[in-house]
Parts: structure tokens; sequence; C-alpha cells
């Protein structure tokens, strides 16, 4: 029999499997995604409860299985359980989670994406409703950049030319704003206000717990918003549809 | 390549499509059927066709019904002034089982889920918004299940109908009645303190 081992782990989503099983897709705290089977976890009897419920950072004992793991015990870490009782909390963190599991891949390590996400929910917690969604678009930034997608922001992303500061232009192609030169055989570009650049590098620089204390004004931080949910969306391979669910419903 | 005849083979891709079912299962339905002799075949086949024909929602709560109103509606019993929604028609049955609802339902075809791409205009939440719009409705319970999707249902209903003045609950969370506390997980006994009642 395969031994079984121990690994602490963010519940992203859950699958419903068979009669009363659940396949659940978790972000490890290396970073890898695992997929994994939990027995009998849809009874009201299941000794899992609320444990691998989505949101959820829980100690796991997980056995080999022939294609997915098999959940044999959970403890939970923090349930993050006032994202259930408020629902412009549940949206911002569902946009969280439908991240990582769109980004996250099985044996791929990266120990700052598990770090960045539980800081996040931990943040969405507590935080202001009015700064929720800017702790959303600080995580977007702070995941793509983690990806390898860190936004060029203070010259030109194809020439490194200086770039035109009222006239700004951000290539989704090129990952960042470009001079009017570069700008014009470039499909992906797309006009940003002045401002945007400035936010997303404020965002970048910024802690987390520090994110309401930017004070960035709403409609700067919707621009921002708007174009840091079309960079993701242009550069991940799967539609993200609670992103988009959160950009409908404002 | 099929080994089998066309008319197994076709069974069998059928058998397929069906939830739960795979290629195993498929064979030793379709074998079970071939072995069966043919007036159970007959009666399988027109119970599948039957239900197709005559059932669908109900105009009034949408949970399944043969008639216009189904049959918890149509009855002149029950206290159409509390409203259980739930999230599917088996869930119905469910609470029904228990005897001790006699209000009427309102079924939401399923469940919010952001990560899924399912909003709450895919569900039957604006039908009720406007069943609690035309008055009489003193309270509706939200029995949707505990998880996420189902709290997000719930959250979301809740946010919309109390501008409207009716009573808005949500069913109590806690441990099932012949379990172990000591297996408790740390929300549902939470919960289940929370949710204490005197004695």
């Amino acid at each position: 029999m395969a031994a079984t081992y121990r690994v602490r782990a963010l519940a992203l989503r859950k699958t419903k499997l068979g009669e009363s099983d659940l396949i659940v897709t978790l972000l490890a705290a290396d970073g890898c995604q695992i997929r994994a089977v939990a027995k009998g976890a849809r009874k009201t009897k299941s000794r899992f409860g609320a444990r691998l419920e989505p949101f959820s950072v829980a100690d796991l004992m997980l056995s080999p299985g022939r294609s997915l793991e098999i959940v044999t015990e959970a403890e939970t870490v923090t349930s993050h359980d006032a994202l259930r009782s408020d629902y412009d909390r549940l949206r911002a963190a569902s946009v969280i989670v439908d991240f990582l599991d769109k980004v996250s891949v099985e044996c791929q390590a990266e120990e700052r994406l598990f770090a960045l996400a539980t800081a996040t929910l931990d943040a969405i917690e507590i935080a202001a409703i009015g700064d929720l969604r800017s702790l959303v678009a600080t995580f977007l930034v702070k995941g793509m950049a983690m990806q390898g997608y860190r936004p060029q922001l203070a010259a030109c992303a194809c020439c490194a030319a200086a770039t035109d500061r009222e006239d700004v232009r951000f290539s989704l192609a090129a990952g960042g704003v470009v001079c009017p030169a570069c700008a014009g055989a470039d499909l992906s570009v797309v006009p940003v206000a002045a401002d945007v650049p400035v936010v997303i590098d404020a965002l970048l620089r910024t802690k987390l717990a520090d994110i309401a204390a930017l004070g960035v004004p709403e409609a700067a931080m919707n621009d921002t918003f708007r174009l840091v949910k079309t960079f993701v969306s242009y550069h991940l391979p799967a539609r993200m549809k609670a992103l988009d669910a959160y950009m409908r419903e404002g | 390549m099929s080994f089998y005849a066309a008319p197994i083979a076709r069974l069998l891709e059928e058998l397929e499509r069906l939830p739960g079912v795979g290629p195993k299962s498929a064979q030793r339905l379709a074998f079970h059927i071939l072995r069966s002799d043919e007036a159970s075949a007959t009666r399988l086949a027109d119970a599948i066709i039957e239900v197709k024909r005559t059932i669908h929602f109900c105009s009034r709560c949408f949970n399944l019904a043969e008639a216009d109103l189904c049959e918890v509606c149509s009855d002149a019993r029950r206290d159409t002034h509390t409203i259980c929604v739930v999230e599917e028609p088996r869930d119905v049955v469910a609470i029904e089982r228990t005897g001790e609802f006699r209000g009427v339902y309102h079924v939401l075809q399923g469940a919010i889920s952001p990560i899924d791409g399912i909003g709450p205009e895919q569900l039957r939440v604006r039908e009720l918004i406007d069943r609690i719009g035309t008055g009489g409705i003193e309270e509706i319970i939200i029995a949707t299940n505990p998880n996420v999707e189902g709290e997000t249902t719930a959250l979301y209903i809740s946010r919309l109908a109390k501008p409207l003045g009716v009573r808005v609950t949500r069913i109590a969370s806690g441990l099932p009645v012949g379990g172990d506390l000591e297996y408790a997980d740390e929300v549902t006994l939470g919960r289940a303190l929370e949710a204490r009642r005197e004695m």
C-alpha cells in the first residue's frame, strides 16, 4: 500500500463524484495543485464536514491513488468562515480561488502563490467592503507577476523608450505600456487613463494590509480593475468565470 | 469497432450518457435488459417516455409537476404565507419527509456559483422576488445547501428579499443526530453553539 503523506493546502473548488464523494482541487503550501477524492464528503455525517469547503486551509493526510490522491484525514487550520457570511466578500474570494485553480499546476512549485492567496483571503475577511476591489486587483497583479507576467510600467515594454505620460497605451501582448511607435502595429494595445500605470505600480509595491491606506480614488480603481481583468483574461488559457461575474455585478 | 450488434451498441451508448454510468455499468444494465422479458423492457421504456411527456415545472414554485401546479401548490391546506426556498426538486422531497413543514416551496433550479459561471439570472430568483412582491408572504426560509454555493445563494436572496418587508430565515447548521461531537469540524460545531437553544 502506498505511503500516506501530510500536506497543508487551501481548498479551491470541489466537484461532485458519484453518489456522495467529492473531487477537491487544492493548492498545496508549496504552490502545486493537487486533486484528491474525499470519499463520502457530501454525506451529513461526513468526517470532513466543512474542512474541504473552498477557502478553507487544512492539514491533510493524502494517500496516492491511481490518478487522483485520496483524502484520509483533514484538520482545519483556517476556515475563513467570515467569507461565507457576506455576499461581497464571497464574490471577491471566488475570484481568488478561481484564479488559483486556473494558474496552479500539478508538480509545479511556487511557494509565494500559497502565501499570497492565504494573505489575500485573510485580508478580504476583515477589509471594509469598499476596499475589496482593490484587494482583488492587487492579488491579480501580484499573482500574474509570480507567473512571469509582471506589467512593465516604467518604459516601453517593446523598445524601452520613454512613453507618453498623458496618452498612455497598454499592450496586452507585450505586457506593459508602449511608446506611440511600438503601439502602431500592436493589435492588443488598449488606451488607458494616465493614472492607471501609477495605480498598478503602487499595488505591486504595497503589502495587502496597507492597500486601504493607499486611498486610490474609486474612478481610478475602476479603470485599473478593468485593465487588470483584460490583462488576466488575455494571458490565461481558460475563461475566468468568477472574474467575469465579479465585473458584471459591479 | 464495436463487438456488439448495432442495437446493443446503441443501447450501450445511450446508457453511458446517464450520470454515474460508465462502460462497465452500461454493459451490466444492457445485459439485464436483454435477459429480462419483453414486458419488463416495455414497462421501462414506457415509464421513461411517460415521465418526459407528462412532467414539467410547476408554474408557481418550479417544483416538478404533472399539472400546471404541483401537488404542494394545489393543496389548499398548505400555509401559503411561508415559502421554503430550496435548490432542487429533490430537496422538496427531503423536507417533506420530515413532516415538519406545512408551508409552500420555491425551487431555484440550482445555486449561485461564481466559479462555475452560474449567476442569479440563471436561477428562478426573479420569480421568487415577484412572488414575494405580490403580497401575502410573511416569511421565507432559505434551505439551500450549507456549502459555499448554497451560502452565496442565501446571502443574495436575503439581500433582495429583506427590503420587501418579509422575514428572512436560514435553516440551522449543526451536528447531525446520531453523530459524534469529537468528529465535528470547527465550523459546524461553532455554528451549532451559535444556534444553541434553551432547554
